[in-house]
């Protein structure tokens, strides 16, 4: 069930809010996910967002319209290609965000610095930060945003539909072994993921076991640890194709990798980049990711429910079929 | 000149004694010993000295290598205190002036460090101005002046606006003078003033020095091994081997051939020259002037 | 030679600081959202005049709330940069040396990655944890790089070099060994950026702090003058060697320590500013510190406004911009043989 979000002074936001009047418009106070207090105003008219994770859950909540402003990095949905640019996450362009005039910036602790916030704090802009570190705290965090930026209806049915579409999946794998896998988050150097992250809680609801376990987020490991562990899977995630084949053909290339057998049988695993985007996404890179290591356990696009707004590509490249390039951004599973 | 001596006249002094004094440096039993290390034995050490140097007296230093010319000349400058014995300027003992008071009574020439910024003879001369400032100071019209007429005194003021890199090594000896005699001092040291200039440019300066005593009523203190300069220049003659002071008195008194080979370490010849100066002459082996001598 | 009187340093600075008023009308006017000289002109005269009421939401927004203290940021930063470095050439006796020879920003950014770890939540802890880790450098080097109880400029400098290494060894051990995404703005910070915004209150303690230290070096430039000139002749010359050394060096690390707190290590201006000064006004450090104080000023300003437009939205960290521009500077410095 829900875990009910912690809100200081009121259950829900649109009955008994605390009244701030700051010009026309009434704040409610709220607790982000970092524990920082802030108050947004009511009602949430104009929101900038300063991740591409954040800008996805905003357009799957429905808010899309409400979102003034994003980052030069987000580019799904299409449309949120078309919103005014702020600059980097990593670097937003404070002036351009305080021009927009937002009723609430949103911010991911995963990508943005607690400088930017600051500063926009500075300015009295709220700034509402998520930290989601497991796929459940992505769907609560998710539900959340819906209840406070006024989408609290949407919020609730989105994570209904992607917990029952999740738990279907753990029907499908109960009692089935996990598969070892190596998350190949970055070739040079060799990066993983560790503990503590959604992304390994995500190969963890998709049947997938990391090799790695480590209590570092991003940890750099070498090649030597690998070749003992011996992955059954490599995985990437990356929706370019030029570079996925440039990838693949590294595997292949570089000395030490051939040692590995998921490299010699050619046991890759290519998925969407939903799978590192902590969004609603999220669920359908799972999704495609059991396809992709339990074949057996799915008929070929039967019972997949896409949502036409996410997208969906995975690939299983066995030894003797080509990679079916190219593909295509509109919904539905190959 | 007598713009210097009105101008030293014209100075301020809190104790006026300090000028009909003719006693300028009185060095008595002064000893100095150092170290690598504290506590461990003393690598050098200069035995209690004593001479005295008057106004209008040029006095040479004069030993071999490490005989402890230089660690004296400090003593002198008041760079260092004396383990035992007193180092006084007019009375005052030098290593207890504060620094700036020192450096308007005594200049100090040396070996110069290499300089890092480019800098014009005629500003380097004007920094001899510096003991004599505030913190925080611009030069007045008379430091201009004073600077100028220090360049006339070592006629170098056509180098006033040439780079001190540029300048070859005896006009850069003059500047360096320059500076000193801008400091106005009483006492002028110098460490070795002609170690690398050419016969013509050390008598040159030998001569300058002669008149500065002699005319500008400086005391000038000199740190040498040239033997014949030292004889040709100097009144006064401290002569030091080993750390120990061995004779102080004339050239003519000093300068004795035993004990001269002895400091010296190499067979020489003393004879009497014009106004009562000895002449040194080097010997060559001593097998090759008796086979010389035979023939 | 002509000489230096207050009165050309006065009209020195005068011409420098007109050159710092256009270029701040200039940053003024650049940024994100467009401002027309005429907005720009009007809200200004009403800001002064006293008629505040008359300004735009938008203008006091971005332009008093955001630009102006940023540009005040950087002029303090710019001007403590250069005043550090010319101090600092003065002290070791070489032209090459810059604020961060002697380690103080590795030190600082040891503290401002601790306080990302501890808090990274407080805005105020990383300017406090920075500037304490330089003064814990600043200490550490004086003890260090001491020999027979003064200041050598030669063993200050392995010191300083020893040290700055050591710590950029721990740097680069916790970033690798934690990881944390809290660390991922350490990179901007190590390459110098004037994004942060500091606490009205905190603007002004800097503003105050640089006066200080650079007043104090500023009452020594006769003594370097002449230091220059040979440290041993300097005694001699009436300059209280040890005093002198150790005034420049607490004040230099001090102003160091002050800009890189704020805004990471931004490089290229503490070596260059004052080798640009003294090619235009000499090498008298009378004339040189003020200069350079304003020069850095100038430099950080244009820099950072550049820094801000180039690509816009996107920023650039100022430190890219003067890495940019320094680098061929420097080369053409080398080739007239004054650097």
């Amino acid at each position: 069930m829900i875990a009910p979000p912690v809100l200081c002074g009121a259950a829900r936001p649109q009955s008994v809010p605390k009244e701030n009047v700051t010009g026309s418009a009434s704040r409610i106070e709220v607790k982000d996910e970092t524990g920082r207090v802030i108050r947004i105003p009511q009602p949430v008219r104009r929101i900038v967002s300063l991740a591409p994770s954040v800008t996805e859950t905003l357009f799957a909540l429905g808010l899309g319209d409400r979102v003034v402003g994003d980052t030069d990095f987000c580019d799904y949905p299409a449309e949120a290609k078309q919103k005014a640019r702020i600059g980097g996450p990593v670097n937003p362009n404070i002036e351009a965000v305080a021009a927009l005039h937002p009723d609430v910036v949103v911010a991911t602790r995963e990508i943005n610095r607690p400088e930017s916030v600051h500063s926009l704090e500075q300015l009295g802009i709220a700034v509402y930060a998520t930290d989601p570190q497991t796929v459940e705290q992505v769907l609560t965090s998710t539900e959340r945003l819906g209840e406070l930026l006024g989408a609290a209806d949407s919020g609730r049915l989105l994570g209904a539909n992607l917990r029952r579409r999740l738990s279907e999946l753990d029907r499908r794998l109960a009692g089935l072994p996990a598969k070892s896998v190596l998350m190949v988050v970055w070739l040079d150097p060799l990066i993983s993921v560790g503990r503590n992250t959604f992304l390994e809680d995500a190969l963890r609801r998709a049947g997938a076991r990391s090799v790695i376990d480590s209590p570092q987020s991003w940890p750099t490991i070498d090649l030597e640890r690998i070749v003992r562990l011996q992955p059954e899977y490599l995985i990437i995630s990356n929706d370019n194709a030029q570079q996925v084949q440039r990838e693949l053909a590294e595997f292949q290339q570089r000395p030490g990798w051939r040692r590995l057998d998921a490299v010699r049988n050619r046991r890759f695993v290519v998925l969407s980049e939903a799978i590192s985007h902590p969004s609603p996404r999220l669920v359908d890179g799972i999704e495609q990711l059991a396809r992709a290591l339990y074949p057996s356990q799915f008929a070929a696009g039967a019972e997949f429910v896409g949502d036409p707004l996410l997208n969906c590509r995975a690939f299983v490249i066995a030894p003797a079929s080509r990679p079916p390039f190219p593909y295509t951004r509109s919904g539905g599973c190959p | 000149m007598s713009e210097t001596t009105s101008v030293t006249e014209a100075r301020p002094d809190p104790a006026a004694q300090l000028h009909s004094r003719h006693l300028r440096i009185n060095v008595e039993q002064a000893s100095y010993a150092y170290s690598a290390r504290k506590h461990a034995a003393p690598l050098f050490t200069l035995e209690a000295t004593t001479f005295q140097a008057r106004e209008r007296e040029f006095v040479a230093i004069l030993g071999p290598n490490a005989s402890g010319k230089s660690t004296l000349l400090r003593l002198i400058a008041g760079a260092i205190a004396p383990l035992s014995g007193r180092v006084e300027l007019d009375g005052f003992e030098t290593c207890h002036l504060d620094v700036r008071t020192r450096a308007q009574r005594i200049a100090l020439v040396q070996q110069e460090s290499p300089l890092i910024f480019p800098i014009r003879a005629g500003d380097y001369v004007l920094q001899g101005r510096h003991p004599h400032g505030r913190s925080l100071w611009f030069e007045k019209d008379e430091d201009f002046a004073i600077a100028e007429n220090a360049l006339a005194q070592v006629g170098a003021e056509h180098l006033r606006d040439r780079w001190m890199q540029e300048i070859s090594g005896g006009e850069k000896q003059r500047v360096v003078l320059a500076r000193a005699l801008a400091q106005q001092p009483l006492v002028l040291l110098l460490d070795e003033p002609t170690l690398h200039l050419d016969i013509r440019a050390q008598i040159d300066l030998l001569c300058r020095l002669r008149r500065l005593a002699d005319e500008h009523r400086y005391t000038v203190i000199e740190v040498t091994h040239d033997l014949s300069m030292a004889a040709e220049f100097a009144d006064q003659i401290v002569l030091l081997h080993r750390g120990k002071c061995l004779r102080v008195g004339t050239p003519a008194a000093v300068y004795q051939r035993e004990l001269l080979e002895q400091v010296f370490e190499v067979p020489l010849e003393v004879e009497a020259g014009p106004a009562g100066r000895p002449r040194v002459i080097v010997q060559g082996r001593r097998e090759e002037t008796s086979n010389a001598a035979r023939q | 030679m002509r000489p230096l009187t207050l009165r050309r340093v006065l009209w020195s600075c005068a011409l420098l600081a007109a050159v710092l008023l256009g270029i701040v009308l200039l940053a003024l006017r650049l940024g994100a959202v467009p401002f027309s000289f005429g907005d720009l002109g009007q809200n200004l005269w009403w800001l002064v005049s006293g008629q505040s009421e008359k300004i735009s939401t938008d203008f006091r927004l971005i332009m008093v709330d955001i630009r102006l203290p940023r540009i005040l940021l950087g002029i303090v930063v710019g001007a403590a940069l250069s005043v550090a470095g010319a101090g600092f050439q003065a002290l070791l006796r070489n032209p090459l040396a810059d604020p961060y020879v002697l380690g103080v920003s590795s030190g600082a950014a040891l503290g401002a990655i601790l306080a990302l770890l501890a808090a990274p939540a407080l805005p105020l802890m990383t300017p406090a944890a920075a500037f304490v880790g330089a003064a814990a450098t600043i200490a550490a080097v004086y003890f260090l790089g001491r020999r027979q109880g003064q200041l050598d400029s030669g063993t200050l400098l392995l010191a300083g070099i020893v040290t700055a290494s050591f710590l950029s060894a721990t740097i680069m051990f916790l970033m690798t060994t934690l990881a944390s995404r809290d660390l991922r703005g350490i990179a901007f910070w190590l390459m110098g950026d004037l994004s942060v915004s500091l606490p009205r209150g905190l603007l002004w303690l800097l503003i105050a702090g640089f006066f200080a230290a650079a007043g104090a070096i500023l009452t020594t430039a006769s003594d370097l003058n002449v230091l220059l000139a040979g440290e041993r002749e300097a005694m001699h010359l009436g300059v209280d060697v040890t005093r002198v050394k150790l005034v420049v060096y607490i004040s230099a690390s001090v102003l160091t320590g002050l800009a890189v707190s704020v805004s990471g290590a931004i490089g290229y201006v503490g070596l260059l500013v004052p080798h640009v000064m003294r090619m235009i006004f000499g090498s008298d450090y009378r004339l040189l510190i003020p200069t350079s104080a304003i020069g850095g000023a100038i430099t950080i300003v244009l820099a950072d406004a550049l820094a801000r437009t180039v690509i816009a939205p996107t920023e650039l960290p100022v430190g890219a911009m003067t890495a940019m521009a320094g680098a061929p500077v420097f080369i053409y410095l080398l080739r007239r043989r004054l650097a």
